[in-house]
């Protein structure tokens, strides 16, 4: 019996000590304060001591590689000073997750500099991840200003009129463009949504006409890179490729279509404001574009421009098997695709002997504008990258080295850029030295005008915001809600988003 | 001034304390290392999952942290305006769906196997193995698997059929791959353990139904089922259990699709996915409502279990009063066998004679 209640006596013990650490848990933690420990030399310059930023970046592969470039410049030029930095790449997914747990969880092993999209950064300075880097300019007497960067791209930088990141780059999705296969059936390359359509539906008249010359892109198959007229794909011929799953180009169109016809992501409070009538009518559009319905500005299309079976995996596939012309994906890939293009497709010659460009790009500028001759139609959705600092340096030191990172590399990326980005930095954008490189001739000039580029806005409901925008896109084109009106679907999304973010608030 | 101790305070102590360790000592010794680590991986996150759940509780920031009391169990079982709570009913609805429809199969469908396999045909040591064989693969192994069957562009079943069925792209498809995969991929476990069962059904009974004139199924609806009772409600628990948990099958095949147009989690999304979602989505703060939807759930597989053993518990109208019969006979014919015990030896002694 006695033994009995012992027992009894020790797990009863036991549970209410693992209440207690389960509370003292839950309740445990805060922000550290900052130790001031910043020493300045006889120059009034910062003294930094062997300190090594950990930094953490959301650039993953093919651009990583040129942001390592930077870095090392870094490196080198603060060498003396015992100031370094290392980048390691964090491309699972995870990123902002992965974050904020090692922030709470593990700040020993917490980064001491993120480098993340900046349509994100008001979301972590409102969840306390970052900290506002003015006073640490200040502080180690850096001459930077806010001024030698483009306002559009660092003004996402702000939460609550406090900077929390400095810009390195702005981009935006481009349209991968076989302009073999135009030039060769005699079209030009589009710039409006007018010439869009319009060549659209020349590709189609030819097609099924038997008049289409195309071939395919295809190092394991010479024959299929011969020009030819046959029907090769079937009866039909889709020239644009876009899917309600393909990923990255509904990142950037619906949000484009959006500015382009007047409209803003979001409000004063970084609520959506994204259901408006100009999206609606391009969403409709591309609609119409997948049925062959309707018309555009009176007149019928001449098919399908869209298959309604694309993939992640026909984004590719497609263009390069010739199947389709039109295809959205990432900036940072055009290097790697024109290399691969060129190097399979530049040196082939048609019956007359002549050699055509196997790729372009096309980026976004008045393609979803139904009105093109509008101001706004230029505009295009860009996102960005920027640096900043967590809540876990505690050192103001390292604090202030971390500023001075930021600084630099963004004043200092013009390698960066080869990676399909353009500089957030003014003093790269109007540097010979920038204009000077290949890479720039050769693709970065054809992004257009970075200062025509508008960003999501300050908000801290990201995902509300821009998932549910992407959402309509993909409703749009899913033949499961075939039945829904493009109106029903716009103000479905729009008031879930809504829920979601007062269901946040009521938390 | 301290109290001083006595000579015989001192030893009765130290007796006591031998004492302990002499009764626990080997239990702590053995038992210890499991409890420690229990206690760390099981009790301590349990209690910290509870006060997680009356919290407004942020990862990213400690300072956002506010004590909620009951409100996040509010909003998951009354407050249909917040999207908390329709959206964990809805993942509910399709976990129960789910399990309604798959729990009679995965135990219906292993019991046939284990019966057929049980009467020992030709070869049928290569169908154990074979219908075990799906059990040793991960989930991630055997989704790749159905999605290379089930593609709608390149997948090995369109090609057979010569169609360009969207199987994963609408609800009624999808959830008929999920279930194929949990079925394919789940009935190894219980084949096994009612093929166990079945090994050691007492043959006698079987030959007393055969003298009896049953036919095949009356023994196995008389002999069998009934036998192998135990074995069945182990693997009727277990597949609920298990299924309630439905996660790797849906996110590798469909990751919660296809879309809904209606709220963010898709047509295949369950509870766990559910969950999982919110836990990975960049809502930091979001954590104390994951722990109340996880222990509301915890309870709601609690009380369909704690109903399952209710309904499965055996009768006292049942085998148990047969039992006792049982036994009461047995004293009763002891007693008379005691009673005549000398008459019934000397009777042996004589007919033992007599056979000699």
């Amino acid at each position: 019996m006695k033994r009995g209640k012992l027992l009894r006596n020790a797990i009863c013990m036991g549970l209410a000590a693992a209440f207690a650490a389960g509370v003292a848990a839950g309740c445990a933690g805060g922000p550290g304060t900052v130790q001031d420990d910043l020493k300045f030399d006889e120059f009034g310059d910062p003294v930094f001591e062997n300190v090594e930023l950990k930094v953490w970046s959301v650039v993953g592969d093919p651009d990583d590689t040129y942001l390592d470039k930077v870095n090392n410049m870094f490196n080198d030029y603060y060498r003396e000073n015992g100031l370094q930095a290392k980048i390691t790449p964090i491309v699972n997914g995870d990123f902002y997750k992965q974050v904020a747990n090692t922030i709470n969880a593990d700040p020993r092993n917490a980064p001491d500099v993120i480098i993340l999209h900046s349509e994100r950064l008001s979301k972590l300075a409102q969840d306390n991840v970052i900290v506002p880097l003015d006073e640490y300019f200040d502080a180690a007497k850096a001459d930077f200003d806010a001024e030698n960067y483009l306002s559009n791209v660092i003004g996402e930088c702000y939460y609550k009129d406090k900077l929390y990141g400095v810009p390195l780059d702005v981009h935006a999705g481009v349209w991968y463009v076989r302009s073999d296969i135009l030039e060769k059936n005699g079209l030009e390359k589009p710039s409006t949504l007018t010439e869009f359509v319009d060549v659209c539906n020349s590709l189609i008249k030819k097609y099924k006409e038997g008049t289409l010359w195309h071939r395919a892109m295809d190092k394991t198959n010479e024959a299929a890179c011969e020009w030819t007229q046959n029907k090769t794909y079937g009866d039909d011929y889709f020239p644009v490729v876009m899917s309600k799953d393909g990923g990255i180009e509904q990142g950037w169109i619906p949000q484009t279509a959006v500015f382009q016809n007047g409209g803003k992501l979001t409000d004063n409070k970084g609520y959506p404001a994204w259901n408006t009538e100009g999206l609606k009518n391009v969403m409709q559009m591309f609609r119409n574009w997948q049925t062959g319905e309707g018309d555009f500005k009176g007149k019928a299309y001449e098919g399908k421009f869209v298959s309604g079976k694309d993939d992640t995996n026909t984004v590719w596939s497609k263009l390069a098997s010739g199947e389709a012309v039109f295809s959205c994906e990432g900036p940072w890939w055009i290097e790697q695709r024109l290399n691969e293009y060129e190097s399979i497709l530049g040196e082939k010659t048609d019956e007359k002997g002549e050699t055509y460009a196997p790729l372009d790009i096309l980026n976004m500028s008045k393609l979803y504008a139904l009105d093109e001759s509008a101001e706004c139609a230029g505009q295009i959705y860009g996102v960005g990258h920027c640096f900043s600092v967590c809540r876990t340096v505690t050192s103001k030191t390292k604090r202030v080295a971390a500023a001075l990172y930021a600084q630099y590399m963004t004043e200092h990326a013009v390698d960066y850029m080869q990676g399909g980005h353009l500089p957030a930095c003014k003093a790269i954008l109007s540097s010979e030295q920038y204009k000077a490189k290949p890479f720039y001739n050769r693709y970065l000039k054809e992004f257009g005008d970075p200062e025509n580029f508008v960003m999501l806005g300050n908000t801290p409901h990201y995902s509300a915001v821009y998932e549910g925008l992407k959402n309509i896109y993909s409703d749009v084109f899913n033949p499961n809600f075939a039945s829904r009106t493009v109106e029903q679907i716009v103000e479905t999304r729009y008031n879930n988003a809504l829920s979601y973010i007062r269901a946040e608030e009521a938390l | 001034m301290a109290r001083m101790t006595t000579a015989s305070e001192y030893a009765l102590k130290r007796s006591k304390r031998k004492q302990f360790f002499k009764n626990y000592g080997m239990v702590l010794l053995f038992l210890g290392p499991f409890l420690f680590f229990f206690g760390l991986f099981c009790i301590f996150p349990l209690f910290y999952g509870i006060v997680m759940s009356l919290m407004k509780y942020s990862i990213s920031d400690p300072t956002q942290n506010a004590w909620r009391g009951l409100a996040n169990f509010w909003k998951i079982l009354a407050d249909s305006n917040s999207v908390y709570n329709s959206d964990f009913w809805y993942s509910m609805k399709n976990t129960v769906l789910f399990a309604l429809i798959l729990v009679p199969l995965a135990v219906i469908v292993p019991l046939i196997a284990a019966i057929l396999v049980n009467s020992e045909p030709r070869g049928y040591k290569i169908f154990r193995a074979l219908i075990y064989f799906p059990a040793i693969l991960p989930v991630s192994a055997s989704g790749v698997i159905f999605i290379a069957l089930f593609g709608t562009n390149f997948g090995y079943v369109n090609q057979w059929i010569g169609e360009t069925v969207a199987w994963l792209d609408k609800t009624t498809s999808a959830w008929f791959v999920i279930i194929l995969l949990c079925l394919w991929g789940g009935w190894g476990g219980n084949f096994i353990i009612l093929s166990a069962g079945l090994k050691n059904v007492d043959k006698s009974l079987y030959e007393a139904a055969s003298v009896d004139g049953c036919s095949r199924w009356r023994r196995a609806f008389a002999v069998t089922l009934p036998a192998i009772k135990p074995q069945l409600i182990v693997c009727l628990f277990t597949t609920i259990i298990g299924y309630f948990g439905l996660y790797g099958q849906v996110y590798v095949l469909t990751n919660g699709g296809p879309a809904n147009p209606d709220r963010i989690p898709g047509s295949t999304a369950t509870i766990m996915w559910y969950l999982q979602s919110l836990m990975n989505s960049d809502q930091y703060d979001v954590y104390g409502m994951v722990s109340a939807m996880g222990l509301t759930l915890g309870f709601i597989i609690g009380c369909i279990t704690g109903l399952q053993l209710f309904l499965t518990r055996e009768r006292k109208s049942g085998t148990k009063l047969a039992k006792e019969f049982a036994a009461y006979r047995k004293d009763k014919e002891r007693e008379t066998l005691i009673g005549t015990e000398p008459a019934e030896a000397g009777s042996a002694e004589e007919g033992g004679g007599g056979g000699a």
